[in-house]
């Protein structure tokens, strides 16, 4: 084991394996699953790591406690009497419950749009929901007059090293119980997720290979990588994966860069599909964001991925979460 | 048949045919669930008591039934065959789970199928039916064992959905299987009940992998207690009102052979209404798991409280997953809590 990856980020492995000391007897490990029916639609054998049994329904709850975890120690002369976070769900519903935990009020601004099951989950959590428009400028702006009014501190669904180290502990988990994984895919929004990841598993496995799934609607990962530099979203996506997007930014991004071997990404029509498969085969509940990795690890272009050859076999997709709304589902399902 | 138990060296043929078919899975079991916060029953956290779920619904086809229907159809395909030139001809009647599988598994055996359902059956399942190259014929219930014989008649083999001692062993496999996953003896195991040939099964097989002091209860709802009522009568009874949204765990009347598997290793058998099948529906859904209302009953049973001497290592297995979203969107306004 290394943590001799030294590229200047913002977190090194070391904070990774600290955040699993903390974060371990209070998160559950969840399953990694085999799924012979999505295996039997590709050339690789496929495991899910199964998030959606995590606790607030989605891995998110790892970064937000981590993060909770060290709040005063890392805020030690600022205002730490309420957080404040804008969240299109998952993160804030994390952060909620994490913050209730530590007794900490939290405000959680979120879309107008957001399904109305996230925004009752919040508010179940002990978070306080404030409305914002839908563009990030505005959830910005909402929570920047949050600060102002009730003071506290901002913690981002992924532009924070502890959120980002929180995340990488899936990847522990991951290849404690299967060392044989060869690959890991997930989702990518902000890139909290796949940053933490891909630092962890290849301090861990130096020759795991970690790739990236976008919606081709929302891919910020994909075009940065293609270009050299970080690239965000142009205009709001429109998408069924409501929880990628946002925007990789300057703290994922270097990662990604470096340690993401490749990002693939897939249609509207493609996350649907899987999103419908995992329900109607593997029989668990997931969110269409979810649906994109394995939307991802179905297309024949899986196989064209930098460093995806023969020698990878064992492939973990991670679900990232199970909080659908039903009633927007059945719109489409 | 009137005492007829499974011997043990039917039971290791079951498993070993399970085992060795590629259209059987070796399903989950999702340990710990207690911790996953899923609500297990008053007082879970005190008593020690740790909750795991056998997730059949993950199975081929979406429920556990593959595992009976592969166990009938290879003792079946034994035998010679009359008419060489053609497909064996099968004939069952189901509307559910076990003619889904059932259809599935003819055209893995090379059998010329037929099922028989009631006309009040959704188009939905037909369509499911057909589409596995099954043959469908739809008559009213009273009329459903007249028509099988009819086709009897005519040369087809009759695979009964559930009072078969090949079925039964092929189930028994689930309950050898928890064992070896969950690595020690259960102390109890909790399990849907429809027709009783599941519950046989596991228990069955719960026996015969040493599991002699397990407590095994089998769950029905209110409205269709036909085996509970059976443990009561001392005898396999009829149960002609029988009904249930649950629909799978609904037959009119309790497997004999079923029944006396029931007698011989059946701690009890317990009910739950319509709200808390429901309830457990929903609650499993919310945390992850998509599990039709007949496969949630045991799970409901552990949540509400409605077996006694719950405590050590419970296995309650979730036996189908064969529902749409918005069926269930139905099924959670049903909920009790």
């Amino acid at each position: 084991m290394s943590d001799s990856i030294n590229g200047g980020y913002c977190l090194s492995y070391a904070d990774i394996e600290h955040a699993y000391e903390v974060l371990r007897p209070q998160i559950h490990k969840t399953p990694l699953l085999q799924c012979s029916s999505i295996t039997k639609r590709t050339s690789k054998k496929i495991f899910l790591k199964a998030e959606n049994f995590q606790h607030t329904g989605s891995f998110k709850f790892r970064g937000a406690l981590n993060a909770m975890e060290h709040f005063k120690e890392d805020h030690r002369d600022a205002d730490t009497s309420c957080v404040v976070t804008s969240s299109s769900g998952n993160h804030g519903q994390a952060l909620a419950f994490a913050a209730n935990k530590h007794g900490v009020d939290s405000y959680i601004v979120m879309p107008e749009c957001a399904p109305w099951c996230k925004k009752e989950a919040v508010r179940g959590y002990g978070g306080i929901v404030v409305e914002s428009g839908d563009s990030e400028q505005s959830r910005y702006y909402v929570a920047n007059q949050v600060l102002k009014e009730k003071g506290g501190l901002y913690i981002h669904s992924s532009r924070n090293p502890r959120v980002i180290a929180g995340q990488g502990t899936i990847a522990i988990e991951i290849l404690a119980d299967n060392p044989d994984i060869d690959a890991i895919i997930a989702p990518v929004g902000g890139g909290g997720m796949i940053s933490g990841i891909a630092l962890a598993a290849k301090s861990i496995k130096p020759s795991i290979k970690i790739y990236g799934a976008e919606p081709e609607q929302a891919m910020s990962a994909y075009t940065s990588k293609k270009l050299g530099k970080l690239t965000t979203n142009p205009r709001l996506p429109v998408t069924v994966a409501d929880g990628v997007k946002v925007s990789i930014n300057e703290l994922t991004w270097p990662i990604i860069r470096d340690l993401v071997d490749d990002v693939i990404t897939v249609s509207e029509n493609e996350i649907k599909a899987a999103t419908r498969l995992v329900f109607q085969r593997a029989k668990l509940v997931i969110e269409p964001t979810s649906g994109v990795g394995i939307a991802a690890v179905m297309k024949k272009s899986f196989l064209d991925l930098k460093g995806n050859g023969d020698e990878v076999k064992n492939v973990a997709v991670v679900l990232c979460g199970g909080n659908c709304d039903m009633k927007s589902m059945l719109a489409w399902y | 048949m009137a005492d007829r138990l499974l011997t043990c060296e039917e039971i290791d043929e079951g498993k070993r045919i399970v085992e060795s078919s590629p259209d059987c899975l070796l399903t989950p079991l999702l340990k710990d669930v207690h911790l996953l916060g899923m609500q297990v029953g008053g007082a879970s956290d005190g008593d020690g008591r740790k909750v795991h779920l056998k997730l059949e619904n993950m199975q081929t086809t979406g429920s556990f039934k593959i595992r009976g229907v592969t166990s009938q159809m290879t003792h079946l395909n034994k035998q010679e065959n009359n008419d060489k030139e053609k497909k064996r001809k099968v004939v069952t009647m189901s509307a559910g789970n076990y003619g889904k599988a059932f259809a599935f598994a003819c055209r893995k055996h090379q059998l010329d199928g037929t099922v028989a359902m009631p006309t009040t059956a959704p188009e939905s399942r037909e369509k499911i039916i057909k589409e596995f190259g099954c043959n469908v014929v739809r008559v009213p219930s009273h009329d459903l064992l007249k028509k099988v014989e009819e086709l009897q008649a005519e040369g087809s083999t009759f695979l009964h959905p559930f009072d078969d001692i090949n079925i039964i062993a092929g189930y028994a496999s689930v309950g050898m299987e928890m064992v070896e996953q969950l690595g020690r003896k259960p102390d109890v195991v909790v399990v849907c009940c429809g027709g009783g040939g599941f519950l046989a099964g596991v228990s069955a097989g719960l026996r015969r992998i040493g599991c002699t002091d397990t407590k095994i209860y089998g769950v029905e709802p209110e409205t269709a207690n036909s085996m509970q009522r059976s443990k009561q009568q001392n005898s396999a009874c009829q149960m002609p009102k029988a009904h249930s949204f649950a629909a799978g765990l609904a037959p009119q009347f309790a497997g004999t052979i079923c029944y006396n598997h029931v007698r011989a290793y059946v701690e009890d058998i317990v009910v739950v209404d319509e709200g808390q099948i429901a309830s457990a529906t929903r609650h499993l859904c919310e945390r992850g798991l998509f599990v039709e209302p007949s496969g949630a009953a045991a799970f409901a049973a552990v949540m509400f409280d409605k077996v006694a001497h719950i405590g050590g290592d419970v296995v309650i297995i979730i036996t189908g997953g064969n529902v749409s979203p918005s069926e269930l969107a139905h099924v959670f306004e049903k909920a009790s809590s």
